[in-house]
């Protein structure tokens, strides 16, 4: 969970990166059929998605130390019990 | 197709005949071997027809394989069917499945027969148009990690319905999702099953239409017994099988043509193309669209996004998409090798006579001719097992549509008998597998890649833009989500039918039909205004997991209701 400028933050972060990415992305068909090219394009997906989740792990884990546990965190457990615990 | 191998304007590809046999042409090179002309069951039989030579150790061979991996993942499916006693189990493996796990489940689910059989052959043979789909394929993961993958494991519990329910709880809307999902799930099948019966034919001289019943007996009976658990575990040991079996094969190839340098060079670097792409297109503002095409479809996959609902938590849910980006993307390296490789080892005329198999069989024919018996036998093993994990998920995504959505929520009221769903589930597992199993015969042997890119449109302009506007538009109603979800897919099938015919102007249906698909949602909430909602505000903390603040602490219930309330099973 996170605060309201939190989440704010989180997704003009996601739509930053997301769109340079998407430019990038866009301009393969450009660069001449270069392998080079296309193979950086995927490294680069790779490693944007783990930085991401680094980073937003990172703010779970500082949100959680600053704040207690909601009483509800939203979600009813299954009938047989499971999935009704979580902390995220 | 005429092949011009000569490239001398005239026709050396198929259709000459010498002996009685249709003739094509065959250069220099460890499979076509030397010489000017040569059957086209010549080639076939040269690319490990086993069967169809004879050789009793080849057939052993291949054979034993085969029925190692059956061995195994049915004794997976076994350990499984043991341990789901409720439709929970079944339907998401009882969502305790690690960040990990669920990441080579969703590669295993994701690198399908348009990955080991397709995009290896369309390098081969299309060179850097083959590579930018597979960079294409992997890019959509960008879209489903940052604005889709979170939210829809918060939401969801059995289905994606339940995503659309948590805010709209109406039966119209959720008919709908089922509706789409179970016919995306369907046709997605189809391709993979080609991919299957033309396998079988390679690996065991099998008729494709009794190749394509075996698999569809098969995956009918696991997803039966098995469900998500025995899916999820099919899933995780084909990822790892299939990355170690590429491993193999491009570290032999690479050693066999002499070190890095001699793959490039027999690249050709550049990666021109060998035979006239087929329903690729050619000029870069058509391939920019196509591009745009797949970024999208993967958020609208509803296997891909049903694997959300399997993990403990949101930050496993996250994971997931990291490993699994990683895995695939590594196996699409190693499929560029594997491409470039078969360039340097198999003959321009055997790649032509794979060319006209729709590029499929280059994967396997590269194994034969630099690991032999064993490693053709092995790959071609491992390409059946990696169908069966991806059709296996796929019949779960159509059954949890059928018995989940339509049959407990649409018809039941939610209150269905919690027995009868678990064996109505088991019942529409072997169902749709027999169905989609009948149906795959009218399907030709196209190149089971390019027949993919067509369900990544057609999801990516029905489902998706539902989904986006869902999560992130307060102005969506349960009428523009229907009007959106149905009018996109109809749009969608009907140009990828157009594209199908047309690769130059079909390389514009992409855009045009998600462009369609995100307008007629909101045409269509303008258009049908009202409707039961669960509150925007409460919606959206409980999508995005926003901090019940004393800001907004008065909303807890509602973001209890929104939530968790309607998820009654």
């Amino acid at each position: 969970m996170l605060t309201e400028g939190g989440l704010r933050r989180r997704f003009w972060r996601r739509t930053a990166l997301g769109g340079a990415y998407f430019v990038i992305y866009g301009g393969l068909p450009w660069t001449g059929g270069r392998p080079g090219a296309v193979i950086g394009v995927m490294v680069l997906t790779v490693g944007l998605l783990a930085l991401e989740a680094a980073l937003s792990g990172r703010e779970e884990r500082s949100f959680a130390a600053a704040h207690p546990a909601p009483a509800s965190t939203g979600r009813m457990p299954a009938p047989d019990g499971s999935g009704g615990s979580r902390t995220d | 197709m005429k092949v011009d191998v000569n490239d001398d304007g005239d026709d050396v590809g198929f259709g000459k005949r010498v002996d009685g046999r249709e003739m094509i042409g065959v250069g220099t090179g460890i499979v076509g071997g030397e010489g000017s002309g040569v059957a086209k069951e010549f080639v076939l039989e040269a690319l490990g027809a086993s069967a169809a030579l004879g050789v009793p150790g080849e057939v052993a061979t291949t054979f034993g394989l085969f029925l190692a991996m059956l061995a195994s993942a049915l004794v997976i499916t076994h350990w499984a069917a043991e341990r789901q006693p409720t439709t929970l189990r079944f339907f998401t493996a009882a969502r305790r499945l690690s960040g990990a796990q669920n990441g080579l489940a969703i590669a295993g689910d994701y690198i399908s027969a348009a990955s080991f059989l397709g995009t290896t052959g369309a390098i081969a043979l299309y060179g850097h148009l083959g590579l930018l789909f597979a960079a294409g394929f992997l890019a959509s993961y960008v879209v489903f990690g940052f604005w889709i993958a979170e939210p829809v494991h918060r939401l969801g519990r059995y289905s994606l319905g339940d995503v659309f329910a948590a805010r709209f709880p109406g039966r119209s809307l959720r008919f709908a999702v089922a509706g789409v999902q179970f016919a995306i799930s369907f046709l997605y099948l189809l391709p993979q099953l080609v991919g299957s019966g033309l396998l079988l034919r390679l690996l065991l001289g099998l008729d494709f239409r009794v190749g394509v019943v075996v698999i569809g007996l098969i995956m009918s009976v696991y997803v039966a017994y098995g469900g998500m658990l025995a899916t999820s575990w099919v899933q995780i040991i084909k990822t790892l099988l299939l990355l170690f079996g590429s491993l193999l094969i491009a570290l032999i190839a690479v050693v066999r043509l002499g070190g890095w340098a001699a793959l490039t060079a027999a690249g050709r670097s550049s990666l021109e193309p060998l035979v006239p792409p087929t329903g690729l297109p050619v000029d870069p503002p058509a391939q920019a669209a196509l591009l745009f095409g797949l970024l999208f479809g993967t958020s609208g996959l509803p296997h891909i996004l049903q694997r959300m609902l399997t993990v403990s938590s949101v930050t496993a849910a996250r994971r997931s998409v990291v490993w699994a980006a990683a895995v695939i993307g590594g196996f699409y390296l190693l499929a560029l090798v594997m491409g470039l490789s078969a360039r340097g080892v198999l003959s321009p005329a055997a790649l032509s006579a794979l060319a006209e198999e729709g590029g499929n069989l280059v994967a396997p024919a590269l194994a034969r001719a630099i690991g032999g018996v064993f490693l053709f036998a092995f790959v071609a093993a491992l390409a059946f097992q990696t169908i069966l994990a991806v059709v296996t998920g796929l019949v779960i995504s159509a059954t949890t549509a059928l018995v989940h959505d339509l049959y407990d929520h649409v018809l039941k009221g939610g209150v269905a008998d919690e027995a009868v769903k678990l064996r109505l589930a088991r019942v529409s597992a072997l169902a749709v597998g027999l169905a989609a199993t009948a149906a795959s015969f009218g399907v030709g042997g196209d190149n089971v890649a390019v027949l993919i890119s067509y369900l990544f449109v057609i999801a990516a302009s029905s489902l998706f833009p539902a989904l986006l506007l869902l999560l992130y538009w307060r102005g969506l109603t349960p009428g523009g989500a229907v009007f959106g979800l149905v009018g996109g897919f109809v749009l969608a099938a009907v140009g990828s039918g157009f594209a199908y015919g047309h690769p130059a102007g079909g390389a514009w249906v992409p855009p045009a039909a998600i462009s369609a698909g995100f307008l007629l949602t909101v045409v269509g909430s303008r258009l049908f205004p009202g409707g039961a909602a669960a509150p925007w505000p409460a919606f959206f903390r409980a999508a995005h997991g926003l901090w019940p603040s004393e800001k907004n602490a008065g909303g807890a219930s509602e973001a209890n209701a929104a939530s968790g309330g309607r998820r009654s099973g």
